[in-house]
């Protein structure tokens, strides 16, 4: 493992469409299965491609975006500050759904907690709030209850959603 | 191992595929109503990227030992191969061809806790029934059921929670929802519910999350006892943090019935609920003591009226609330509109206690006004019930040496949340 005053070491990823990304080593040990991977092979040679078999390229340049800020948000003392809320904010307000799910799959995949709380949170902030038929639409999803069913587990609670207001 | 399918209508039929001696191959069989049908050594490929041995050790539920990309590959092998096979045989024994369609979307997917065949749920504890949903159009006569027996116990995997597959194709949920369902709310939670049978699944079988149960504003003059008592059985007896904002339909008979099925719970808020009594807190407190549960921990019950000296002692002695460490450890409380119930993350165990102005029990209030915390001297810090200081009942600042208008309601407003008000235009309402 890298030493103080060692130069900058670069952790090598490589992803499930065979991208080779090079990244920072502080950025990559944000990633828990990066570092777990060194944990286990500590002899593992300096220029080791670890490979990342279930994440592409695309989310994992995001997630690389996301962890570089947040490692220097924390070098500079700035972690929990509004800098911190900004960042995510714009970080997340140029991202699709699809884009957001694929983010949380490989989030989950690299074992990255900070990241995959931030994002769990914004996909229910999604939801809040929401009617059925929006969430359906919103997040593509098809109803695949028979009458009866969907009948049943709208009686169940149907309390909660007298009076409710239509989007 | 083999998976033997039963079913009602169409007779029998069975997979009696991953065969330890006839490897890299599936053995179907199918005995339906056009008469019995079977496959065997279906697919050469299936099977081929991967070992054996590394696929038998999965199903015999090692399959967190092995890698994911193993298994996602396997899956969608296995997708791709029955789906195809489905497709082919039902034309030449059948003649028709939509028959079968809908079986190309047999598909595995794990969601929280379950592995998903498409419409077959099974949960991860119990491999012995198998319910079919109707929902895979079979032939003309859809919707059909049973019953599937799975010998071997097929992936069993605890670790899966947090491990998703989805082998592509519209209209399910994307996993990456399921993760959300933890941030959601009780209202949210029901209604994520309703629109889809895996979402649906997802959040009833997840006792999880309904570990922590908070009822508001809407839901809160809705609730009755009966919905509450259904609602906090789905944490299945893990229920930890119970908090009924002002559920004015809730009694000390509804509360006593959560509790019971509920030893578990460690917090309970229940402030402005008009049906409670005092008393009937105390009762409930004491009984849920002494049923030899780790006993709640922290309670609020906001502006209950009239609580004696002698039933805050005991209130006290319940919670075991220890005098000098709540001085230690507490969190300055804000009165105002802003701040009202904020879940109950202070370590406080009680939220009555002795206004330091007039002695009177009741809910105190610290200031939020920079130069009222920064006096030092007890006596002049800015604590008090709500006789004692008046306060701005949206900031919850004191009004000394402030400008304030009064409220048609008789609530006091200070200059500064009057120009917020105004701004937002919510003001109108007030006067």
């Amino acid at each position: 493992m890298s030493k103080l005053g060692q130069a900058k070491r670069i952790i090598f990823l490589k992803t499930a469409d065979g991208q080779l990304f090079e990244v920072d080593e502080p950025v990559a040990m944000e990633f828990e299965i990066v570092k777990s991977f060194f944990d286990e092979n500590e002899d593992a040679a300096d220029d080791t491609v670890v490979p990342l078999p279930n994440v592409s390229a695309e989310p994992l340049a995001g997630i690389i975006e996301f962890c570089k800020a947040h490692v220097e948000f924390r070098a500079n003392g700035a972690a929990g500050k509004d800098e911190v809320k900004k960042f995510n904010a714009e970080y997340i307000k140029e991202k699709s759904n699809e884009q957001l799910k694929e983010l949380i799959l490989a989030a989950n995949y690299l074992n990255i907690k900070e990241m995959l709380d931030f994002l769990t949170e914004t996909i229910a902030n999604r939801l809040k709030n929401k009617s059925v038929e929006y969430v359906r639409a919103f997040f593509g999803i098809e109803n695949d209850f028979t009458p009866q069913e969907e009948e049943a587990v709208r009686k169940e609670y149907e309390w909660a959603f007298e009076g409710v207001d239509e989007d | 191992m083999g998976l033997n399918f039963r079913n009602d209508i169409w007779g029998s039929w069975s997979f009696s595929g991953l065969d330890k001696e006839s490897e890299k191959s599936i053995g179907l069989s199918c005995d339906d109503v056009w008469g019995s049908w079977s496959f065997s050594s279906l697919d050469n490929d299936f099977l081929d990227k991967e070992s054996k041995d590394s696929f038998d050790q999965e199903l015999g539920g090692a399959v967190d030992e092995l890698p994911m990309p193993t298994f996602t590959a396997i899956i969608q092998d296995f997708e791709t191969d029955i789906g195809g096979l489905w497709g082919c045989e039902s034309e030449k024994h059948n003649g028709d061809q939509k028959s079968f369609s809908g079986l190309n979307l047999v598909r595995f997917q794990q969601l929280k806790g379950n592995l998903q065949f498409d419409k077959i749920s099974i949960p991860i504890s119990s491999f012995s029934q198998i319910e079919i949903g109707n929902g895979v159009p079979y032939g003309d006569n859809s919707g059909c059921s049973g019953n599937v027996n799975v010998n071997d116990g097929v992936v069993c995997n605890n670790e899966a929670k947090e491990v998703c597959f989805d082998c592509g194709g519209g209209g399910i949920p994307h996993d990456a929802l399921f993760f959300a369902l933890g941030c959601l709310g009780v209202k949210d939670l029901l209604s994520v519910e309703r629109v889809c049978r895996s979402l649906r699944d997802a959040v009833r079988s997840d006792p999880l999350l309904w570990r922590s149960i908070h009822i508001y504003q809407p839901l809160s003059s809705k609730i009755s006892d009966d919905a509450l008592v259904k609602l906090t059985g789905r944490a299945a007896g893990t229920l930890q943090c119970l908090s009924l904002v002002n559920c004015c339909r809730i009694t000390d008979i509804g509360l006593k019935r959560v509790l019971e099925s509920n030893p578990g719970l460690k917090k309970l808020c229940v402030p402005d609920c008009l049906k409670l009594s005092t008393e009937g807190i105390l009762s409930n407190l004491r009984a849920f003591m002494s049923a030899g549960t780790p006993g709640i921990k922290h309670l609020r019950i906001g502006r209950q009226m009239g609580i004696t000296d002698k039933q805050f002692e005991e209130f006290k002695c319940l919670l075991g609330e220890d005098d000098n460490m709540q001085l230690r450890t507490r969190k300055p409380q804000f009165f105002g509109f802003e701040h009202l119930y904020p879940p109950c993350d202070d370590d406080r165990a009680f939220d009555i206690e002795s206004c330091p102005k007039c002695q009177k029990l009741g809910l105190v209030y610290d200031c939020p006004r920079e130069s009222c915390r920064a006096k030092d001297h007890a006596s002049q810090v800015c604590r008090g019930c709500t006789l004692c200081i008046a306060r701005c009942f949206y900031c919850g600042c004191c009004l000394e040496d402030c400008e304030y208008e009064e409220t048609f309601c008789l609530d006091m407003l200070c200059v500064d949340c009057l120009k917020k008000l105004v701004e937002k235009s919510e003001v109108c309402f007030l006067f």
